[in-house]
């Protein structure tokens, strides 16, 4: 981006005209060609392509993109999970990034993870470790069916996106490990970074000064 | 923006309308905000810390109840945690983050570069924050590199103004936002020095202050990277790269310019360089991140 932009700087100046300008402007924000690949997560083709009228302008004027945010259903299954489970009480979503989004706003701890670099210490089955079990309306009915039967699981609620279970013979929790730096000493660690960047200039002309003396 | 001051400086009017419709296309899009997944792994590891008293190590809020070692920076957790102690809602939190903090970038940006390369390139780098998509989604997705990115620009700022404490306190925090960007920036300041020996003590001060004031993070991650067991190259996320045609082919033309130029531009060519660092990440490197420099 920066170093495009300094060769259209040079080339501007190069040729100087104004509707010079304005052609890169139109091109930039409306035309902008993109090659892109892409490939579903259990295809082995990959589709290459180029995109034209592809500019985050364009694309941004006109809404183009995957949503994942839908509030009704999101925060309805985080309501039904928060009434019926403790703080403690772990909740699992067959799908993951789901998972993180209903515990995260029912704030209860997830069997799920993202960021996946760093995969768990030990090997264990959400299923069994979960308080609450939350299936999505994709997933396969008798994959859900027998589970429901396997762990004795009852119904707690549902909507448009979500059937909510509840694993009442659960005994797992999530263990809370104790901070390694409390609040109390990041505020003051913070506080002093503050006060170091508040006395920048001084505290430089003080080790000037004295690397001067030496 | 008064005529006179149109005319005298079109080039910052033009550059404030650019900046302006991205704050309301942003302001508009509220309603579908939050757009990605990533902010949610974020508010729970805020509600991690909270639960924990302050910065946990372990990641006991994901794959719970085993747990896994937590390797991100905490800087932006922390704040998170601390909006949502005074009874913010993390659904608005993750909202004001996706809406706002990808203007925020662009205005230090555009400030960056009007007030230590011109106007008219500040207008022309703002111009082709709009031309990519990917990056655009990728600054909306990856808040805290979004936050280290800005934290970054600032520092370059501070080094710029030869406030050489200041920068190195920003850095830090660079380092404390996003492993990745850290990384990016190191290398940018180490190269800069390399490239332009009017800096190069400067930065190489600057640059070694921020690591000693980030030994305790640097030291955390280096014990958590035996854990790691995958990277961005076995990923899904490189079969979704994206390339820009024009502005890689003006981009490259930039590079050999940039080198030949004032000493000053080498700061972009030393970006540049340092961006490969997201090669083992290639759409990052493509189209998030590394599409910056």
């Amino acid at each position: 981006m920066l170093l495009a932009a300094f060769c259209l700087l040079n080339l501007c100046q190069k040729i100087n005209r104004r509707y010079l300008i304005l052609v890169i402007a139109v091109f930039t924000l409306f035309f902008s060609p993109t090659f892109s690949m892409y490939k579903e997560v259990k295809e082995t083709k990959i589709d290459y392509k180029i995109k034209f009228f592809d500019s985050a302008f364009l694309n941004a004027l006109l809404a183009r993109s995957q949503v994942f945010w839908f509030p009704k259903e999101y925060i309805s299954a985080a309501k039904i999970v928060e009434a019926n489970s403790a703080p403690a009480e772990i909740t699992y979503c067959t799908l993951d990034y789901l998972g993180l989004t209903i515990s995260s706003i029912a704030n209860r701890p997830s069997a799920n993870g993202l960021l996946p670099e760093i995969k768990t210490a030990k090997a264990f089955d959400p299923f069994i470790d979960s308080r609450i079990i939350v299936f999505t309306r994709i997933d396969d009915a008798q994959m859900v069916e027998s589970t429901v039967r396997q762990l004795n699981l009852t119904k707690i609620g549902e909507n448009k996106f979500f059937m909510i279970y509840k694993n009442s013979a659960c005994r797992s929790q999530a263990g809370v490990i104790k901070a390694t730096l409390p609040f109390w000493l990041i505020s003051c660690a913070a506080l002093l970074l503050l006060g170091l960047y508040w006395q920048a200039a001084r505290i430089e002309g003080f080790v000037d000064k004295f690397i001067k003396n030496i | 923006m008064s005529d006179k001051s149109v005319k005298t400086n079109p080039w910052n009017f033009y550059s404030g309308i650019i900046i302006s419709s991205l704050l309301v296309l942003q302001l508009a899009r509220w309603i579908i905000l939050p757009q990605f997944m990533d902010i949610y792994y974020h508010l729970l590891t805020a509600q991690g810390f909270i639960q924990a008293g302050g910065y946990s190590g372990w990641d006991f809020w994901q794959y719970a109840p085993m747990g896994r070692p937590h390797i991100y920076p905490p800087f932006f957790h922390l704040a998170l945690a601390g909006f949502m102690q005074a009874g913010v809602s993390p659904v608005i939190l993750a909202k004001l983050c996706e809406a706002l903090l990808p203007v925020v970038f662009l205005v230090t940006l555009w400030k960056f570069i009007k007030n230590h390369y011109g106007p008219q390139l500040a207008f022309f780098s703002v111009l082709l924050f709009f031309a990519s998509f990917s990056f655009y989604l990728s600054l909306l997705n990856h808040i805290p590199a979004t936050l280290a990115l800005i934290f970054g620009i600032l520092s370059l700022n501070q080094l710029f103004k030869k406030r050489l404490l200041r920068s190195a306190i920003l850095l830090t925090l660079v380092f404390y936002t996003h492993i990745g960007i850290s990384l990016f920036f190191g290398l940018t300041f180490l190269l800069y020095g390399w490239l332009n020996n009017e800096f190069r003590k400067k930065a190489g001060g600057v640059l070694l202050a921020a690591l000693i004031f980030s030994l305790p993070i640097i030291i955390k991650e280096l014990s958590v990277l035996r854990f790691m067991h995958t990277f961005g190259f076995s990923l899904h996320e490189r079969y979704l790269c994206q390339v820009k045609i024009v502005e890689s082919v003006l981009g490259l033309i930039g590079l050999f310019q940039a080198l030949k130029r004032g000493k000053e531009y080498r700061l972009f060519a030393g970006m540049f360089l340092a961006s490969l660092i997201f090669i083992i990440y290639p759409y990052r490197f493509l189209s998030g991140e590394g599409y910056y420099p």
